[in-house]
């Protein structure tokens, strides 16, 4: 009897749409922390 | 299985083929993280969950901007000590409370250790204001050297320009854009939408947030325990501290009037908007710098200018050394920080109590 999988296709292009997302939002974050001279003051930075 | 293969490789070819729904996605995914963060707000830093954004157990300036945030929903008076990390290592958090609550008679009272490493005149307006006091409450301002010497006005190296640039705290403050526009330095762009006006506080440390995701959050550790305490503890950077004295009294000379304008317009604006009392404190001093002539000279003259100043700002004053029989190893090194349980403990009993003593029933 032959399974129905559901469009294998589609789940393919979320999956690449999530992924691809995710790491434009960590490059936009990066070059946001670089333009922006963001520094992380830590407690010995007198 | 022939099914099961087709669908693989029709998978395959959606997670390798460009397509509409897979770039709609990509857009769409920075999109609703920054919708998120917008209808998240503070609430995050606020709530119970500050600690997924330390960046360390040692980061107080997570931790504090919480408290602060925390505290603007109180309407009960309460006891804020403020002060650089001078502050940070005289007061015990797990004694403040009860000696508060003891001396000023109240029950329901808070009680607050808002000191920051290398914490501003202009960080200490910021704070008082973002905690939105109670009338009656108290602030006791701990004065240091690192306090009061601090570069102000519109100079690269001015601290206010520093802090308008890479806030340290996770909140603005219209007080802190005035003092910069007194001191001629334009304030950034606000506008007006929590995440985007703190946008770099979290950016900072959103590596460690995903961290703390996966792992769980650290929480805050004993300041006691701190790693950087050991470099400084060793006679080598006790003899550099010593040698450095004549910086001190130079940043001092020319930056300590100004900080000193700063604190007493905080202190006449908290009075007359909230009816919020001051008392100023003098932070720990090491002994040691008194065996040197310049040493002694010159930390005599800042224990007498921190005590004009109360007598301008007609606030209390009370030194924390006075009358302690401390020797050099209670402290880690010359800035002043407490080592010893014992100095602690007499030390954060001297703040507590001054500040409860001025404690009052609003009328």
């Amino acid at each position: 009897m032959r399974r129905a999988w559901p469009n294998a296709a589609v789940i393919g292009q979320v999956t690449r749409g999530v992924i691809l997302g995710l790491l434009l939002t960590v490059a936009i974050l990066e070059m946001a922390e670089v333009v922006g001279d963001v520094r992380l003051f830590r407690y010995q930075d007198f | 299985m022939s099914s099961f293969k087709t669908a693989l490789a029709n998978f395959r070819r959606g997670l390798t083929s460009p397509s509409m729904t897979s770039t709609v996605l990509a857009l769409a995914i920075p999109l609703v993280l920054v919708a998120t963060a917008i209808l998240i707000g503070d609430r995050l830093i606020r709530g119970g969950h500050y600690e997924y954004l330390m960046s360390d157990p040692f980061d107080v300036y997570a931790k504090v901007g919480h408290e602060v945030m925390e505290f603007q929903a109180s309407d009960r008076p309460g006891a804020v000590l403020l002060g650089d990390s001078l502050m940070v290592y005289c007061v015990d958090e797990d004694l403040l409370p009860d000696i508060v609550k003891e001396t000023s008679g109240v029950a329901e009272i808070e009680a607050h250790l808002l000191a920051t490493p290398n914490q501003s005149t202009y960080e200490m307006a910021a704070i008082v204001d973002a905690a939105d006091l109670s009338p009656g409450s108290v602030v006791l301002v701990g004065l240091s050297l690192g306090v009061v010497s601090k570069q102000t006005g519109s100079e690269p190296e001015s601290i206010l320009v520093k802090i308008l640039k890479n806030p340290r705290l996770p909140f603005q403050s219209a007080v802190l854009d005035e003092e910069a526009r007194l001191a001629g330095v334009k304030p950034p762009f606000r506008t007006g939408i929590y995440a985007f006006d703190n946008a770099g506080f979290y950016i900072a440390r959103k590596t460690v947030f995903v961290k703390h995701l996966l792992a769980g959050p650290a929480p805050y550790g004993d300041p006691l325990t701190a790693p950087w305490l050991s470099h400084v503890d060793t006679p080598e950077f006790h003899a550099q501290e010593r040698a450095a004295l004549s910086d001190l009294v130079e940043a001092y000379s020319a930056n300590a009037d100004k900080n000193f304008d700063v604190l007493a317009r905080m202190i006449e604006r908290e009075r007359d908007s909230r009816g919020v009392d001051f008392v100023i404190a003098q932070a720990p001093i090491n002994p040691g710098w008194y065996d040197l002539a310049e040493g002694a000279a010159f930390f005599q003259k800042f224990a007498a200018d921190a005590e004009a100043f109360a007598q301008r700002v007609g606030a209390r004053y009370v030194s924390v050394s006075a009358g302690q029989n401390w020797s050099r190893e209670d402290f880690f090194d010359y800035e002043g920080h407490l080592k010893s349980p014992a100095a602690r403990s007499v030390c954060t009993e001297t703040v507590a109590s001054a500040a409860a003593r001025e404690l009052r029933t609003p009328s």
